[in-house]
């Protein structure tokens, strides 16, 4: 609470105090089509002071009279200009293509001119993310960022994505980047992810939080460079967000804008329906789909009540079409010395599925202040989001997607509609199997199965810096990242009693769960010119982090009253509460040393101190060393060739462990009698160390035919060393794992960046964008007594890790074949099964690309944005499931004759099988949920799509002459809208859940959606 | 910046002084916590009883899905589940596997050498780590036994011989350590630490181990069952060996029973039916309103391995028996865990004195009590007429269920005086008894072939064991190969082979 009210004091003082600098405002415009250009950096060289322009390409700065402004923008090139005592400045600049030479912000909130920095880095624009939005950032970076895979998890809106950059290398630790707001990391971005085999879902992870509308710029550092700024944890790349700032204006600047979207599935699983419920004989009482075909016959359902069989789609009938509404207000303000804004921010969204919403409310306050010696920029964002009705995964009768998938055709929609059976005293299902843990009625389960999250959310900064000498700059900052969960689920009276804790009367849990993150940094930075033509910038600073998570939960063992929601109502309450925390303490420091502005190196070290190692091996140290060198301005270059530059880094990263690592404990439970323990299963290990990342890069920006065309490519080495892995153990020694320092995973990889702007004139403009990006990860050694770490284990597929092959490399059940490779067909007629030993490929993409296409005609602007997933498998349970159950149209072959040959030769010769079989035998070998046969189930990844379209029309300027409106900005757009190229039966972007090891499985994913909407933007 | 690193040794080792601290779970106990020390030891000890009979989960992975239906009380009644026609899926057992050792196995373990631990305690923590070890041996065959739950040494699959006459010495020793003094408290859910009671389950346990070796080792199972005798074993209900269940760790029977993932069995059908035993109604309830009007009101029973799981009104879960009233998910808080009984300490010495081994009476006794006890056990009220009856029939013979062609045996319940039928009414008996305890009910089978159950209609593709006969063991999975393929291999090799039809060393196996 302390530090809650800092923050709001600095908040507010901040605004209201002034100070003594020259005051320079000025407008900056298109050299070509003398349209203003919102977002443009500028800059007080040699400084970390700097603004953006506002959507009138407006700024308004601090500077010393003597000073100079480095003007840059994206997809412009930039400009030095002098202040030379001028208060009002018109600046005009010329487009270059792509996005080379603009000032970055790197670690630290440190503003950099990107062609200094010795590693890749990408920045994509606010524009790009609120045009065509997501609700959750982190989507809309797929296929615009090189290198980026996202993958989403499937609980509706609010649920959470995976992001990796440049691969993965971590085997059991976090491999997301850090998420870096306004200089100040916040919490890991990993989601509260349970979704299982089978039950559980996906919560929101911490950057989906985010308002979208609130950010002016994303930068993303690939590398582990920024990690002696950052810590360990940049060693996955970082994403370096700014939020807005407040401008200089006249009076109060105010924008609104509105998005409204509307989503529906992408995709819908295909079905046989010729076929009735179920096995041979129709059974109104059975999950199978094996049973007759249907002639229009007279049928009777589970309550007896009979009619003429007929098809029936469930899932259409199910899914419904989901929207979001987003209105955005934010207020903005300023004088010479303050600036201030203000936005609010309401996000409704509803799912696919019915009754599954997401409320969202977000207040941010961003202040800063220049009392000339003295900046202050602080800022308060608070978040409140509730979700009702979250869908459940996994196979279970809780989630309706799987019920209505697996739903015989022939069971009619109107009676699954009538959903509650009122026969007995406690009403339950209207269902052939109202009690059973495996298939429900997918109604009562949207209706009657309760779960409502509630998330409060705090993320504050304040920053100070002072100005010591004109040389040296010294500031504090501090960070605090507070999430408060509060969530509970209700189970009505009559749901199966598997969901219920067996009562007949319900179900009520609880759980609450407090994460917190403080960042607190004290750094001196120094600049200074060393003779004529080498300038110095150097660093030094220390910082703490602190860490702490709890959860809370109470189950009530049951209702004993139906439906009193209460846990004082509980028929055996159990509750417990579990407990993260670790603190690291940090020196780090940087220099960098640049010669004419044209050649550049740069150190970094930084030694941390962290409470989850033994005493002894606390504290590491861990440096980097990069180097650019500008060769257009070193060498002479034909005159079509404009810039030239090329960069180097190697980095070192350690990493500490995950708390609790070291001491053996029992974990306490409650018994029959009071409370029991048991020893905890997994082996701690008082001597570990921390794990090591070396990473090596080697690039090049270049620019050619008047800046028309541009290239960044990068290529890259990253070694991870000594990682703390939790080793299988044999369980008969007590103990299922172990944790120990081993194994060591390579991936290098190649990104490139490829800008061109096709036609430029006054009139129309043609911008094509490109980039690619391919890793390879490799698990070059493990540990001597293990060979293999298991990411995930689900019944249809082994995702590992093995020594000497790709890492997420996928095993499955196979059929058994010769040495040509013939499936063997035993006397049964049916082939067999062979262990998991089937290597089908691995989960991840060989290679990831886009292709981003600009036009402006005028003022109108059509932008479309194509993107593919190259290479990689993805196994699919719902698909074995839905073929032992007969749903499938591949199971309608020789079901009629009952004669279905399976392809193969007779086992131990070469002769093609004829042993004629009920397809039944065939595809419940394959299928079924218990233990299917993987290789029938797993599909190639590769998929290309159309992933955004938008059409942009600013409505002329003429029009508001007259009135308070200053620019009106409409779009239209869709996402995610259809497959150029996709071979599975769904999109092979889903997954279990968004940790590792869901990855590359399809359980009961609810389908991607595709979205249409329009976004309508006021500026007053 | 680099000299800021090396100063920093000095500046910040007192920052620092607090991470051991923090680094340690507070809601989580060490060992040696003097704190909990005192109490650890019938904390340890009461989950490895409420755990080690299994929770729901892994109850049904491990035992309802594999020994509840290879014993054939009961027969699966869903399609998806295919370890009735002996498809092993091995998930279900790495799940039960990893829960064994690192949970129940350890915690007796760190008992039996702790420091904080009376003698009594050490020694019921003994008898219990046989119990639960000879589930596992006589499921898999060779395990890892003796040095189970110590991470210091690689693991080791040890011969089911080795185990078992450890075993024998294990609950010889530990029962005559058992002394007046120091003992656990209500946290044994079992005898709440009654010494007298444990010496009792420990012979009673060593005279089960006794006879079931008695085929492959005749003069080490007179051994051991005569000392068993001798010192003492179960002689009445009321020393029954049952574990307090309650809300948070209910009866993981009950609870599962709600699934209707399995049925009565033809087995029970042809035995309790045709006997027209009143133990069925307390076993088994009769088909509900549910059903198929042809079948309300009836005991049926579905035939182990059928493959028209619900494809026929015959084999419909709808259609044939669930468990009876006091094994239902209402009752699951309430019903205890029934673990060892008089009942079949009573057959036992019956099958022990047609051996000739020592202690009083003769089989034909000791086959009656053993009957009597089984009927008191279940049906408190049950007239003794009833039971003389019932003992003294000679017309009521096992029924033919629908989708077999036999029953399942055509002597009655009256005592033969042929010693060969004797063997074969014991074991159907103590099959009656032994109710629901699958592992048992498996185990002895595998031994003695009685009670004739019915071969599985279907055999899965993947199974190994020859048509016409059963499954004798449950294989090794590839988890366990993978962490310790030598070790595996060894015991494979030992055992003459790694699949389902290989015979256990007390069946007649090496």
């Amino acid at each position: 609470m302390k530090k809650l009210c800092l923050l709001l004091f600095m908040v507010t003082t901040s605004l209201s105090l002034l100070a003594q600098n020259l005051t320079v405002t000025g407008k900056i415009t298109n050299g070509a089509t003398k349209i203003p250009i919102e977002g443009v950096s500028v800059l007080v060289k040699g400084t970390n002071i700097g603004t953006t322009t506002d959507a009138n390409g407006s700024f308004t700065i601090s500077a010393p009279a003597k000073s100079v402004l480095i003007v840059s923008g994206i997809g412009y090139g930039n400009r030095e200009i002098a202040v030379d005592g001028n208060t009002s400045l018109d600046i005009t600049l010329n487009e270059t293509s792509g996005q080379l030479e603009g000032v970055v912000v790197t670690a630290l909130g440190q503003s950099r001119q990107k062609k200094s920095l010795g590693y890749a880095t990408q920045q994509i624009g606010g524009a790009d993310l609120q045009v065509g939005r997501e609700n959750n950032i982190a989507n809309s970076l797929v296929g615009r960022a090189a290198g980026l895979v996202v993958n989403r998890s499937s609980s509706g809106p609010g649920s959470s994505t995976r992001i990796s950059l440049r691969g993965e290398r971590s085997l059991q630790g976090n491999n997301q980047p850090l998420i870096v707001i306004d200089g100040v990391p916040t919490l890991d971005n990993v989601p509260r992810s349970n979704t299982g085999e089978f039950n559980g879902n996906d919560g929101v992870d911490p950057l989906g939080n985010i308002n979208p509308d609130d950010i002016e710029s994303i930068n993303i550092l690939r590398g582990p460079n920024a990690a002696a700024l950052y810590g360990a944890r940049a060693n996955n790349g970082v994403l370096v967000v700014t939020t807005k700032k407040g401008r200089k204006q006249k009076g109060v600047g105010i924008t609104y804008s509105n998005n409204t979207a509307w989503e529906s599935a992408l995709y819908e699983i295909e079905m046989q329906d010729k076929y009735a419920q179920g096995v041979g004989t129709y059974n109104s009482a059975d999950e199978n789909s094996w049973g007759p075909l249907i002639t229009g016959q007279s049928i009777n359902n589970w309550n007896n009540q009979s009619y003429n069989a007929a098809p029936q789609n469930h899932i259409n009938e199910l899914l419904q079409t989901g929207l979001s509404t987003n209105n955005n207000l934010s207020f903005s303000a300023g004088n010479e010395k303050s600036t201030v804004r203000v936005s609010y921010n309401n996000l409704y969204a509803r799912g696919i599925v019915p009754n599954n919403t997401q409320l969202r409310n977000s207040f941010l306050v961003r202040s800063t202040s220049d009392f000339g010696k003295l900046n202050i920029d602080a800022k308060l964002n608070y978040i409140n989001q509730v979700i009702k009705n979250r869908p459940q995964g996994g196979e279970e009768a809780q989630n309706p997607y799987s019920d209505a998938l697996r739903m015989p055709t022939t069971v009619r929609n109107s009676d699954l509609r009538n959903y509650v059976n009122s026969s007995s005293a406690i009403p339950t299902q209207n269902f052939f199997a109202p009690n059973s843990a495996i298939i429900g009625n997918p109604y009562w389960m949207v209706n009657k199965l309760q779960p409502r999250e509630e998330r409060n959310r705090i993320l504050g900064t304040a920053a100070l810096r002072y100005k010591l000498t004109n040389k040296i700059n010294v500031t504090g900052r501090v960070g605090i990242d507070r999430v408060n969960d509060d969530n509970n689920r209700k189970v009505y009276a009559g749901t199966p009693t598997p969901f219920t804790n067996n009562s007949p009367s319900g179900n009520f849990s609880i759980e609450r769960y407090f994460a917190e993150e403080i960042n607190m940094e004290l750094f001196a930075d120094y600049t200074s010119e060393l003779g004529k033509d080498f300038k110095l910038n150097a660093l030094v600073g220390t910082a703490i982090r602190k860490n702490r998570s709890e959860i809370a939960t109470s189950n009530a063992g049951g209702l004993d009253l139906p439906d009193l929601f209460a846990m004082n109502n509980g028929r055996a309450v159990t509750a417990g509460n579990f407990l993260s925390r670790q603190e690291i303490q940090s020196l780090f420091g940087s220099a960098q040393l640049g010669y004419k502005d044209v050649l550049f190196l740069d150190v970094t070290g930084r030694n941390d101190w962290a409470s989850t190692l033994p005493a002894e091996n606390r504290s590491y140290f861990y440096p980097s060393v990069s180097v650019s060198a500008i060769i257009s301005e070193l060498v002479k270059l034909p005159d079509w060739w404009d810039f030239a530059k090329i960069r180097s880094s190697y980095a070192f990263v350690g990493k500490e462990a995950a708390p609790f690592s070291t001491v053996q404990t029992l974990q306490a439970s409650q018994g029959v009698s009071g409370t029991i323990l048991r020893n905890r299963a997994e082996l701690v290990n008082p001597n570990l160390k921390p794990e090591q990342t070396r990473s090596f890069e080697i690039g090049g920006e270049f620019r050619f035919l008047d800046n028309r065309l541009s290239l960044d490519a990068t290529y890259y080495v990253t070694n991870s060393f000594n990682q703390i892995l939790r080793l299988d153990l044999p369980v008969s020694t007590g103990f299922n794992s172990k944790f120990v320092n081993a194994g060591q995973i390579k991936n290098n990889g190649l990104e490139l960046l490829i800008n061109a702007g096709i036609v430029r004139n006054k009139t129309f403009r043609w911008d094509l964008g490109l980039n690619f990006s391919t890793f390879r990860n490799e698990v070059v050694e493990l540990d001597e007594n293990l060979k293999t770490v298991f990411l995930s284990s689900t019944r249809v597929a082994d995702v590992v890790a093995k020594e000497g092959d790709r890492f997420g490399d996928m095993y499955v059940n196979g059929f058994v074949r010769d040495s040509e490779g013939l499936v063997q067909i035993g006397a049964n007629g049916l082939p067999t099964r062979t262990a998991r030993t089937v290597k089908m490929g691995n989960v991840f993409p060989d290679w990831t690309g886009g292709i981003n296409n600009s036009f402006t005609f005028g003022n109108f602007g059509l932008d479309f944005l194509i993107d593919g997933r190259f290479g990689g498998v993805v196994a699919s349970h719902t698909q074995a499931v839905l073929g032992g159950l007969g749903k499938l149209p591949e199971t309608l072959e020789g079901r009629e004759s009952n004669n279905y040959i399976v392809p193969g030769v007779l086992a131990g010769t070469k002769t093609p099988n004829n042993i004629a079989i009920n397809p039944r035998n065939y595809w419940q070998f394959v299928g079924g949920r218990g233990n299917p046969v993987g290789e029938q189930w797993v599909y190639d990844a590769t998929n290309i799509r159309l992933r955004q379209a938008t059409l942009n029309y600013r409505l002329p300027a003429s029009l508001f002459t007259k009135s308070f409106i200053q620019s009106i900005n409409v779009s239209l757009y869709g996402r995610n809208l259809f497959f150029f190229k996709n071979d599975a039966p769904f999109d092979p972007e889903v997954s279990l859940n968004s940790v590792l090891g869901g990855q590359g499985i399809d359980f009961y994913s609810l389908p991607t959606t595709r979205s249409y909407g329009f976004n309508v933007n006021v500026n007053f | 910046m680099f000299i800021a690193a090396a100063l920093s040794g000095i500046l910040w080792t007192g920052c620092t002084k607090n991470f051991d601290q923090l680094n340690t779970d507070p809601n989580n106990p060490t060992l040696d916590n003097p704190a909990v020390a005192a109490g650890a030891t019938n904390a340890l000890f009461s989950s490895a009883i409420s755990r080690g009979l299994m929770e729901a989960g892994e109850f049904q992975r491990v035992q309802a899905l594999y020994a509840d239906l290879y014993g054939q009380h009961f027969a699966t009644s869903q399609g998806y589940f295919f370890s009735d026609r002996y498809q092993i899926n091995q998930g279900w057992l790495n799940f039960g596997w990893d829960l064994f050792y690192p949970r129940d196995i350890k915690n007796l373990v760190d008992i039996i050498k702790s420091p904080n631990a009376n003698n009594n305690q050490k020694q019921i923590a003994r008898i219990w780590k046989v119990f639960l070890f000879h589930r596992m041996v006589d499921f898999y065959g060779d395990i890892p036994y003796f040095d189970a739950g110590d991470p210091s040494k690689p693991e080791k699959f040890d011969s089911q011989k080795d185990i078992y006459y450890d075993m024998f010495k294990e609950l010889d020793e530990a029962s005559k350590a058992l002394a007046a003094g120091p003992t656990y408290d209500a946290k044994d859910v079992i005898y709440s630490g009654n010494i007298d009671r444990w010496k009792k389950f420990a012979n009673t346990l060593r005279l089960r181990l006794a006879i079931r070796i008695s085929k492959k080792d005749p003069s080490k199972a007179k051994t051991e069952g005569d000392a068993a005798i001798t010192a003492g074993i179960f002689s009445s209900n009321t020393e029954n060996a049952i574990a307090k269940v309650n809300n948070i760790l209910p009866n993981a029977y009950n609870q599962i029973s709600g699934w209707n993932e399995f049925r009565m069995s033809a087995t029970s059908e042809s035995i309790l039916g045709g006997f027209k035993d009143p133990r069925m109604g307390e076993y088994f309830s009769p088909v509900d309103a549910g059903g198929d009007a042809a079948f309300v009101g009836k005991f049926n029973g579905i035939r182990n391995g059928s493959s028209d799981l619900n494809a026929t009104a015959e084999n419909s879960f709808r259609n044939n028996s669930n468990v009876g009233p006091r094994f239902t998910v209402a009752n699951m808080t309430v019903n205890p865990r029934i673990v060892l009984t008089y009942a079949e300490a009573c057959f036992l010495m019956a099958e022990a004195k047609m051996m000739g081994w020592s202690g009083a009476g003769d089989a034909a006794t000791w086959y009656g009590l053993g009957i009597t006890a089984s009927m008191k056990q279940f049906i408190p009220t049950v007239p003794d007429a009833a039971i003389t009856t019932y003992i003294n029939n000679t017309t009521d013979l096992p029924l033919t269920p629908a989708n077999t062609d036999r029953p399942i045996s055509t002597l009655p319940v009256k005592f033969s005086a042929l010693a060969a039928e004797q063997l074969e009414q014991i074991q159907i008996q103590k099959w009656i008894a032994v109710y629901p305890d699958g592992f048992e009910a498996w185990a002895n089978f595998r031994r003695t072939g009685f009670p004739k159950f019915y071969t599985p209609v279907t055999y899965d593709a993947s199974s190994d064991v020859p048509a016409g006969q059963f499954i004798q063991r449950i294989p090794y999975t590839d988890r366990m190969r993978q962490l310790n393929s030598s070790g595996v291999s060894a015991a494979e090799t030992r055992m003459g082979g790694k699949g389902q039809a290989v015979k256990l060393w007390f069946a007649g196996g090496n």
